[in-house]
């Protein structure tokens, strides 16, 4: 078992030198990878245990590495040295050799380790080094790989190459940190009870809250924030397995993507997360009474949103920035519900699926009082619904709203049921 | 037999009870102390802590109740940050910490990680949260805090949210068993800027301050890095700074991507050390992905360098608008310093290899610079390439001579 070390040794040799040092002081076996896509390691003493030019192999490239490359060809060096990574650490950890990672890295180096940790099971300790990591402009990029897994980003701030007094101390605490975190007992000594998926969001919380306390006697409840990212996370994590259902109060990112929203990163199979799964799903329309458009200034910008659905002729509710939200329209309500029944339709297990409808609000913005009420537009959720979900789903109304405790005892009572028919035909 | 090491967590503890007993109790098993600082604003007095939030109002000029009163998440977010930032310094004079962990989804983040930026670098700071995914750069600012990702919301102990908070525990605690205050004071430090495009030069620099004992640190000028260098030379004993990459000048006043601070470039000459200036990166600013980029700046010439960023080709104007604030900054010098222009090309866009090389561009800098700044500003132009190895030795020798080391 050792904690492997990626980086290029052509750049910071020094610093991965000392990471590998200060975790051997710890105690742990260390794996040294390079991955250079230039020449290679520069101090003759400092070898690496995976060199360079095994990794270009197995990504498809020459054995002798990928100097030659560059500088045209830069872009494809990339992807191989990422590929032939990839398959070494898992490769590694198949093999259970593997307790964690740490990379120290510029942004090329980044590109290149991410897609391998992203790759490595949630709770196997990860870590980068990077000043890359706070560039505004490659946020979306990197976000791909940290957003659906724990991965630790040790902000550098100066640059890792060369040795010093500041470069010293981010390779010390970095390597103290992973081996922290590799001795840490991965046991997490809580009590193990069956886990339910939920999703959620702070115009929901109260109903959350109480679907929580109805379940935690016999449950344990992991919640996904529903702004976007949680739902990645939810996409990647929950059809792994593990979860004994699926409580989907939030699906807003759906919608927000069908209308082109801020919580539109999980794209158009956000409803999907559940199809091929056993479990009960149970789908509550949290979020689909209002979409996110923040911040308020893109209303005098030409913004494309704003103008488009005109949302500056709605109600609107402006939180502290950047945060704004505008009520959903009938028309736009009827569109999202019936491109959700045509999602669910597709599920095979139908008898598992339930939809419950909250009457009186589907956020804290849409009750009666709040400044997005719209109860006209809400009947179009349920209405769209009975006219366009296969009749083997069922649908269950209450009238009461989404943060209410009679909602609360509905979604709870409905997934026992679903749960304890699933378990009678087993 | 040396004394535990003491972390500080800071935990609202209205909302995250749970998860912050699991990681106290987590942070015991490895032996280290615990000090809480709890800055909710719903309730207080769920368990026995050394700040309370009673105490962080208090330093916030205010009360609880009149913190509750404001009925606004966001204004009350930021007396509470106000107040704990006072609280953590003051507890940090009085006692030693030697690690700071916090957990929070966005506003938890925020607050936890203002605080953490008030700590000097080198401190293990650890931040686990719901919001470390893509845009970290309003969390970390110039400082080294972890960000660890926790997946799922922390709102509840599972084994999910179990594994990450112990994982967190663990790092921090890692780190603050070997934490020491400085390991400064062994060499004389060099803080020098750079990007890649100017790398060489960098290169070379550094391996000859090396040679006779400086430790040089290198900060990337993407709009973060200057401004921590910018920061560090007023915190820390720095010999000499060599300013090599200024286009965060100039994308400051142009709004390009890399912009930093408004005072870039200047720390050095506040503080009187000494510090040498390089046009480096004059030749480009940085927009977006290149139909964005075009939008922005309209009728350049423009360079793809990926999917994400487009250099653009600076003219006259900008370089004039540059000219002009390194007059300001040279209005009163009192230390050694130099700026020095390469006369065959500022970066290696702007080489005969590159996709934005202008041989008319330096002269005209060299000219505005000269006119824009006082007649004593020693201004040296040299007729070579930033990364040509004559470029790197005439630095070398003037940032030597004035070390007292020529």
């Amino acid at each position: 078992m050792a904690i492997a070390i990626v980086g290029m040794m052509d750049e910071r040799e020094q610093a991965l030198s000392l990471i590998k040092e200060r975790i051997e002081q710890h105690g742990h076996k260390a794996l040294l990878i390079d991955i250079s896509i230039g020449t290679g390691a520069i101090i003759p003493s400092l070898t690496a245990e995976i060199d360079h030019g095994e990794l270009s192999e197995l990504g498809g490239g020459p054995s002798t590495g990928l100097a030659e490359y560059l500088p045209a060809r830069r872009g494809e060096a990339i992807s191989i040295m990422a590929k032939g990574l990839r398959e070494k650490v898992m490769a590694l950890h198949g093999k259970g050799d593997l307790q964690g990672m740490i990379a120290v890295t510029g942004l090329t180096g980044a590109m290149i380790s991410l897609p391998a940790m992203k790759e490595l099971p949630f709770g196997l300790p990860k870590m980068i080094i990077s000043s890359a990591m706070a560039l505004p402009v490659h946020a979306n990029k990197y976000a791909e790989f940290v957003c659906v897994k724990d991965i630790t980003v040790m902000h550098a701030v100066v640059d890792t190459v060369g040795m010093n007094a500041l470069v010293r101390k981010l390779a010390l605490n970095g390597a103290d940190a992973i081996s922290g975190m590799v001795e840490g007992d991965v046991n997490t000594g809580l009590e193990e009870k069956p886990s339910i998926a939920v999703t959620e969001f702070g115009f929901t919380d109260q109903g959350a809250h109480y679907i929580r306390e109805l379940l935690e006697e016999e449950y344990e409840l992991v919640s996904f924030h529903a702004n976007g990212v949680g739902d990645m996370a939810a996409m990647e994590i929950i059809p792994q397995g593990g979860f004994q259902g699926f409580i989907d109060l939030v699906p807003g990112a759906f919608s927000e993507y069908l209308l082109g929203g801020n919580r539109n990163n999980s794209g158009p199979n956000r409803l999907d997360i559940a199809s091929e799964l056993s479990i009960p799903y149970i789908l509550c329309p949290g979020g689909f009474d209002i979409i996110s458009c923040g911040p308020v200034e893109r209303k005098d910008n030409g913004d494309p949103l704003w103008e488009s659905r005109k949302l500056a002729e709605r109600k609107l509710y402006i939180q502290e920035q950047p945060r704004a939200h505008a009520r959903m329209s009938a028309e736009e309500l009827e569109f999202v519900t019936s491109s959700a029944a045509e999602r669910l339709n597709r599920y095979k297990d139908k008898e598992r699926v339930k939809v419950v409808v909250p009457l009186r609000g589907f956020s804290s913005l849409s009750v009666e009082g709040g400044p997005l009420h719209d109860p006209e537009a809400d009947k179009m959720f349920a209405n769209t619904l009975k006219r366009s979900l296969d009749p083997g789903i069922e649908i269950i109304r209450i009238d009461s709203d989404i943060n209410s405790k009679e909602f609360a005892v509905a979604v709870a009572e409905t997934l026992m049921k679903t749960l304890r028919r699933k378990s009678l035909e087993c | 037999m040396p004394k535990n090491p003491t972390v500080l967590l800071i935990a609202t503890l209205d909302t995250k009870i749970d998860e912050a007993e699991y990681i106290l109790k987590c942070l015991e098993d490895m032996e280290i102390n615990t000090l809480i600082l709890d800055p909710s604003v719903r309730e207080s007095g769920k368990r026995e802590v050394t700040i309370a939030p009673e105490d962080v109002a208090k330093e916030a000029g205010t009360t609880l109740e009149a913190v509750r009163a404001l009925g606004h998440e966001g204004k009350a977010l930021s007396a509470m940050t106000k107040g704990s930032i006072i609280c953590a310094k003051a507890l940090f004079e009085k006692t030693e910490i030697n690690g700071i962990i916090s957990l929070g989804g966005s506003m938890g983040t925020g607050l936890g990680t203002a605080v953490m930026r008030e700590f000097p670098f080198g401190l293990p700071k650890v931040m686990i949260s719901t919001m470390a995914s893509g845009m970290v750069k309003p969390y970390v600012g110039t400082k080294d805090i972890l960000m660890l990702h926790s997946v799922a919301d922390i709102s509840g102990l599972n084994s999910i949210t179990g594994t990450v908070l112990r994982n967190g525990a663990s790092a921090v605690a890692g780190m603050a068993k070997s934490y020491q205050k400085s390991t400064e004071g062994e060499k004389p430090i060099i803080m020098m800027s750079m990007l890649a495009t100017v790398e060489s030069c960098s290169r070379m620099i550094r391996a000859e301050m090396e040679k006779i004992g400086y430790e040089v640190i290198i900060f990337h000028t993407s709009g973060t890095g200057g401004a921590a260098m910018d920061e560090l030379v007023l915190e820390k004993n720095v010999a000499a700074v060599v300013d090599l990459s200024i286009i965060e000048v100039t994308d400051f006043i142009y709004h390009g991507l890399f912009a930093a601070t408004p005072d870039r470039c200047q720390s050095a000459l506040k503080k009187g050390i000494p510090v040498f200036f390089a046009a480096g990166n004059l030749d480009f600013m940085v927009g977006g992905p290149l139909e964005a980029a075009k939008r922005q700046f309209p009728g350049k010439r423009y360079h793809v360098h990926n999917a994400q960023l487009t250099a653009v080709r600076t003219g006259p104007e900008e370089m004039e608008e540059v000219a002009k604030y390194f007059g300001k900054a040279f209005s009163d010098i009192r230390t050694p310093t130099e700026f020095f222009i390469p006369l065959k090309g500022f970066s290696n866009h702007d080489s005969e290899q590159g996709h934005l090389h202008d041989l008319s561009m330096p002269p005209i800098f060299e000219e505005l610079l000269r006119k824009h700044c006082p007649a004593d500003t020693p201004i040296t132009a040299l007729p070579y390439h930033i990364n040509d190895p004559e470029f790197a030795v005439a630095i070398t020798g003037s940032l030597k001579k004035a070390l007292g080391r020529s």
